[in-house]
């Protein structure tokens, strides 16, 4: 058996791990950023969208089409937690929460800055949409972002 | 007396499973990223917020020159839903479903503004949507708005 000649260190241990230290932090970035979206909401396509400098101060609000009432079926993570919200005062208590006072908590956090992210289901009345942006108005947020997957 | 050392004993017990490992990994990556590029969202960003249809805005501050304003009212073609397409009209604007004939009167009436002295931020082009008009066709039509150069784009209450 002929004699192995080594010319220098061996970088490929080093180069594995640091392809597993790249594959971590991709996904613990990935994971560690959840704004609460539901991917299942079917978003409409636009070309002219832009991409947030900053998730700091934003609220994603996930509202879904309702087929079988008036209003949207809305739910958004808040204060770290996924929560179902109701527009109207009835809401049943527990884990639920009233919008307008989500909302109005989170414009006097950022005040001016503060910007709502609506992803709504494409094929939504507007008559379901349009309830969400006046409780926008109520809470006095003006910056309202609509998400839009990328495409035509 | 020469005493040889002990040669150096390399046991090769199967394939080097390293370069496979390292194109595995170039693979992983190469399929995260493609699948997160995929999935990209964006925005469109409004700072109107809603308007009540027909009327004005939050009251102005003092000195401050209201928004000229640029109606356009979208429904949907077929009333039922069922079939797809919107409909859309303005001042001068046919009803029109198609989206060019759109992005085209709002580019004109921005040039005929703006030859009238009106500058493009100070023109407020309200979408005014019918209670069933479907979301993604509202979209649509705010895309043709900012096409056409506008800045300040609002939906308004229902008609």
């Amino acid at each position: 058996m002929p004699d192995m000649k080594e010319g220098g260190v061996n970088v490929t241990p080093l180069i594995d791990i640091v392809m597993v230290l790249i594959v971590f932090f991709m996904l613990v970035a990935k994971i560690g950023v959840s704004r609460g979206e539901d991917e299942d909401i079917p978003l409409p396509s636009a070309i002219l969208g832009k991409s947030l400098d900053s998730l700091s101060n934003t609220l994603t609000l996930n509202v879904h089409w309702n087929h079988n009432g008036d209003e949207p079926i809305l739910d958004a993570l808040v204060d770290g937690q996924k929560r179902d919200l109701h527009l109207t005062k009835q809401y049943r208590g527990g884990s639920d929460q009233e919008l307008a006072r989500v909302l109005t908590a989170f414009h006097n956090q950022f005040q001016d800055k503060a910007n709502l992210i609506i992803r709504a289901d494409q094929d939504m009345p507007y008559r379901q949409l349009e309830l969400v942006l006046l409780a926008c108005a109520e809470a006095e947020i003006g910056n309202v972002s609509y998400e839009t997957k990328t495409g035509s | 007396m020469k005493i040889s050392g002990a040669k150096k004993v390399h046991y090769e017990s199967g394939p080097n499973m390293t370069p496979l490992v390292d194109i595995v990994m170039v693979i992983l990556i190469f399929l995260m990223l493609a699948g997160s590029f995929g999935g990209e969202t964006t925005f469109l960003v409004s700072k109107q917020g809603i308007k009540k249809s027909g009327g004005v805005g939050r009251p102005l501050k003092p000195g401050e020159v209201p928004d000229t304003p640029l109606e356009i009212r979208v429904s949907n073609l077929d009333p039922t839903g069922n079939n797809p397409g919107f409909l859309a009209t303005g001042t001068g604007l046919s009803p029109t479903h198609d989206i060019e004939s759109v992005q085209g009167w709002l580019a004109g009436k921005r040039k005929a503004f703006n030859a009238a002295g009106t500058p493009t931020d100070k023109i407020l082009v309200t979408l005014s949507p019918t209670r069933d008009a479907k979301y993604k066709y509202l979209i649509d039509v705010y895309q043709a708005a900012l096409q056409a150069g506008y800045e300040k784009i609002a939906f308004t209450t229902s008609h």
